[in-house]
């Protein structure tokens, strides 16, 4: 599989690009060459140069140190959005294909309801509501997100749930729960995980979003999103301010997309 | 091989868009090397007419009822489409006749006699008569809004007596020595009485939400919300008839988006208050364009709520006074067009103390009150600021790095204007950053909405303040006429609130509007900022 995986130039750039951002989430402190926060008024809006290299902000911030440690809030709001959604949406697709009928009905027309509305606006009217934060977005981006899951884990589940190592484990005598969680989750959980790989660049684009229209991470945190739209009134004259956090988001958005695309083409039996 | 050819597909895909982003920087470069010379050629615009007038702000208007709306973008409009008894021009604050051609004040302060001009009629052709002001300020008194405030404990309903058609004689309850300054607001328009026609059970608030029943300069043309709003000069204006025959008001939300339509000359004003310092000093010599700059009464101010916490404490707020570090914040934020005042009257108006104490940048003094205070180990506090303002960000910004060096951590929290109001009004906030401009040219506006005890929360007393000696003081002065004893009182209320520091005044920063230079005619008003007299303004190109 690992070969597989290098043999592919473009899943091996993306690769590399998610590397790099764990990198520079872990090692923040190490890489940044200032204090993300600290403002110096002295330095305000200074173009790229060798002592700041992406130059400063509008308060004489260090942008590369800001997207440096933006990494953490990014990572931080991929991984927990998509580990609380995939769990729960998981589960419930196993339960709702698992045992049909009337719960099958009941869950699939909440995930329908959830669903029906589209996802930034749901995730904004929650995210809202709940007053700015980043917790606030992490929570919304879930609750919009898991419904996916459902849906892909419950035709899957429908797919295997009368193939014969089912049907023998039930012959057993074994109960209900320990087939779901023993047989039938671990066996259709294939392609939703790829889904989630997926998702965890459009849950940080999601995330920025919501940030650019001030819902999401609060000042002084170096939230890419946050500084775009601080940075962009002054676009025409200092072009770096929202030109590097812009890029920052495409990159990282861009490179778990190719890790996931990657693992979609080696996962994926219909396409081996 | 089918996996060989997707990724053929994805890299070719790959190279396409490459090309494409290529593409757009080479549009973007010809496109400017265009430009250039375009722009050097001398005077002459394809988006340039001398008859109409292309106004741009970001901010939307709510209502077109002159009585139910405080909101600046509503006011300029307004202002156009009705007359007063009395109005301001240019950058004067000094009240000049409108619909009033002179008036009698009795020996007492308390009878205003007004004799009304002849010639007037509303848009529908009635008459501006006496009544028709009486009904005005009555209804301006039960609508209960932004209105009221100003005529409170000063006019009530029985007020008014009509003489003739033209003469009106308003009775006071107490003296009020600015009485005729307050009648040159917004909120002094007089509005045609066959409104009463279409009261339904608001007053008719919703009806006039969306038309215009005035007598003015200029007539309400349409109006589609959110994109613009036009009016047309009134061909039978019994006054002075408009040079600009149409405007325009068109509502741009991205700041850059408006520049750029400046720049292009589709936009011949922008409003004031779009633009941030920052942006417009770089905008400062664009071939055509020119910035108007001029003193002004706004304040932008910090309230701190003492009623909550760590800040009820007198301590607490010096230090935090003490710990602002001012001129850089004045450098770099207002890029030295502003001032610092030590009250809330600002400089240029009467009743403005200069020598009310202002706190210095000291960090030693700042930690030891916080430890006198028993904050030794330091405190957390929140700052409310409403969107999409750079120069609230930006100090907000500052403030949080200032106040960490004292020990204080402050969160930041950014509202949209509408929750941002409803949070400070209700005392949910430590410290919030505001900006305010008088509505008519006197202390007694300022000092009564900051230091008053019944105006705090909706009245716009931020702080929470309560002070007796301010409340007998504030009261005094309103209900007198001599001019140096309402002076001696007002230096003195702003010596007590500098002394137990309610708010921080940050700045009274100098008005500044970018404009084509073609506009002729266009002065800042210090006190209505958002005053553009587009029936004196012409356009020479």
């Amino acid at each position: 599989m690992v070969r597989r995986i290098t043999s592919s130039p473009l899943t091996l750039i993306g690769l590399v690009i998610v590397l790099i951002i764990i990198v520079c989430a872990l090692f923040a402190p190490l890489i940044a060459t200032h204090s993300p926060t600290e403002v110096n008024l002295q330095s305000k809006l200074e173009a790229p140069s060798t002592s700041h290299y992406f130059g400063t902000d509008e308060v004489g911030r260090d942008i590369f140190s800001r997207i440096v440690y933006g990494t953490r809030i990014s990572l931080r709001i991929g991984l927990l959005v998509v580990l609380i959604a995939f769990p729960i949406g998981t589960i419930l697709g196993a339960i709702a294909g698992y045992f049909g009928g009337g719960v099958d009905q009941i869950i699939m027309r909440i995930t329908d309801v959830f669903l029906s509305f589209p996802g930034i606006i749901l995730a904004m009217s929650i995210a809202a509501a709940l007053g700015p934060s980043i917790e606030n977005v992490m929570l919304a981006l879930a609750a919009t997100w898991w419904p996916w899951y459902t849906r892909i884990v419950r035709s899957s589940v429908l797919s295997i749930k009368n193939a014969e190592f089912i049907e023998a484990s039930r012959a057993l005598g074994a109960n209900p729960f320990r087939i779901l969680f023993k047989e039938i989750i671990p066996n259709s959980i294939g392609p939703a995980t790829i889904q989630a790989s997926l998702d965890l660049g459009f849950v940080i684009l999601a995330a920025a979003g919501l940030s650019f229209i001030g819902l999401g991470a609060q000042p002084p945190s170096p939230e890419w999103g946050a500084m775009l739209s601080n940075s962009r009134e002054i676009l025409r004259d200092a072009w770096w301010a929202a030109t590097f956090p812009g890029l920052a988001i495409l990159l990282t958005v861009l490179g778990f997309n190719l890790v996931g695309d990657g693992l979609n083409d080696v996962l994926d039996p219909k396409q081996r | 091989m089918r996996l060989k050819e997707q990724w053929q597909k994805k890299i070719s895909l790959l190279v396409v868009a490459a090309f494409l982003m290529v593409g757009c920087q080479n549009y973007n470069e010809e496109s400017e090397s265009v430009d250039v010379p375009a722009s050097t050629e001398p005077k002459s615009n394809e988006n340039y007419n001398a008859d109409v007038f292309n106004f741009a702000t970001n901010q939307d208007i709510p209502t077109l009822d002159p009585h139910g709306s405080a909101a600046n973008t509503s006011f300029r409009v307004t202002y156009m489409l009705y007359d007063r008894l009395v109005t301001y021009e240019g950058s004067s604050t000094e009240p000049k006749p409108m619909l009033a051609k002179d008036w009698d004040i009795s020996d007492d302060g308390l009878e205003y006699t007004f004799h009304l001009v002849e010639d007037a009629k509303f848009h529908d052709g009635t008459p501006v008569t006496a009544e028709a002001v009486k009904y005005s300020f009555t209804r301006a008194i039960k609508v209960e809004k932004s209105a009221a405030g100003i005529f409170q404990k000063i006019i009530d309903e029985n007020s008014f007596d009509v003489i003739d058609d033209h003469t009106i004689k308003i009775t006071l309850k107490k003296p009020f020595a600015p009485f005729v300054s307050t009648l040159g607001t917004v909120f002094a328009n007089i509005i045609n009485p066959k409104l009463e026609e279409n009261h339904g059970d608001d007053l008719g608030q919703s009806y006039l939400a969306e038309t215009d029943m005035g007598s003015g300069v200029y007539v309400l043309d349409s109006w589609d919300r959110g994109e613009s709003l036009v009016m047309k000069a009134n061909p039978d204006y019994w006054g002075e008839e408009a040079t600009m025959k149409t405007v325009n008001i068109q509502f741009v939300n991205e700041p850059s988006t408006a520049r750029l339509m400046l720049e292009k000359g589709e936009l011949d004003l922008l409003d004031n208050t779009m633009i941030s310092p920052e942006v417009l000093g770089n905008m400062e010599g664009t071939d055509g364009i020119t910035i108007t700059e001029s003193t002004g009464y706004q304040i932008d101010y910090m309230p701190m709520n003492i009623e909550s916490g760590a800040l009820s404490d007198v301590k607490v707020r010096q230090a935090i006074a003490h710990s602002i570090n001012y001129d850089a914040l004045l450098e770099s934020v207002y890029l030295g067009s502003a001032e610092r005042i030590g009250g809330a009257v600002p400089a240029g108006m009467i009743g403005y103390n200069p020598d009310a104490k202002l706190y210095d940048y000291n960090l030693e003094k700042a930690k030891s009150l916080l430890a006198e205070a028993g904050h030794a180990e330091g405190l957390t506090l929140e700052i409310a600021i409403s969107e999409n303002n750079e120069v609230r960000s930006n100090t907000a910004l500052l403030l949080q790095s200032d106040l960490e060096k004292v020990g204080v951590k402050l969160d930041i929290k950014t509202y949209a204007w509408p929750t941002f109001l409803d949070l400070v009004t209700s005392g949910k906030h430590n410290f919030a950053l505001v900006s305010w401009t008088p509505d008519y040219p006197d202390p007694d506006y300022n000092l009564w909405y900051f230091g008053h005890s019944s105006s705090k929360g909706p009245g716009f007393n931020l702080a929470f303040y309560e002070n007796s000696k301010v409340d007998t003081l504030l009261e005094e002065a309103r209900s007198n006429t001599d001019e140096e004893l309402r002076i001696s009182n007002y230096e003195e209320i702003q010596d007590i609130m500098a002394e137990e520091v309610p708010y921080i005044f940050v700045a009274q920063p100098n008005l500044q509007a970018a404009g084509r230079e073609w506009v002729k005619g266009y002065e800042l008003n210090p006190m209505n900022t958002w005053y553009v007299p587009f029936n004196k303004i012409t356009k020479e190109e």
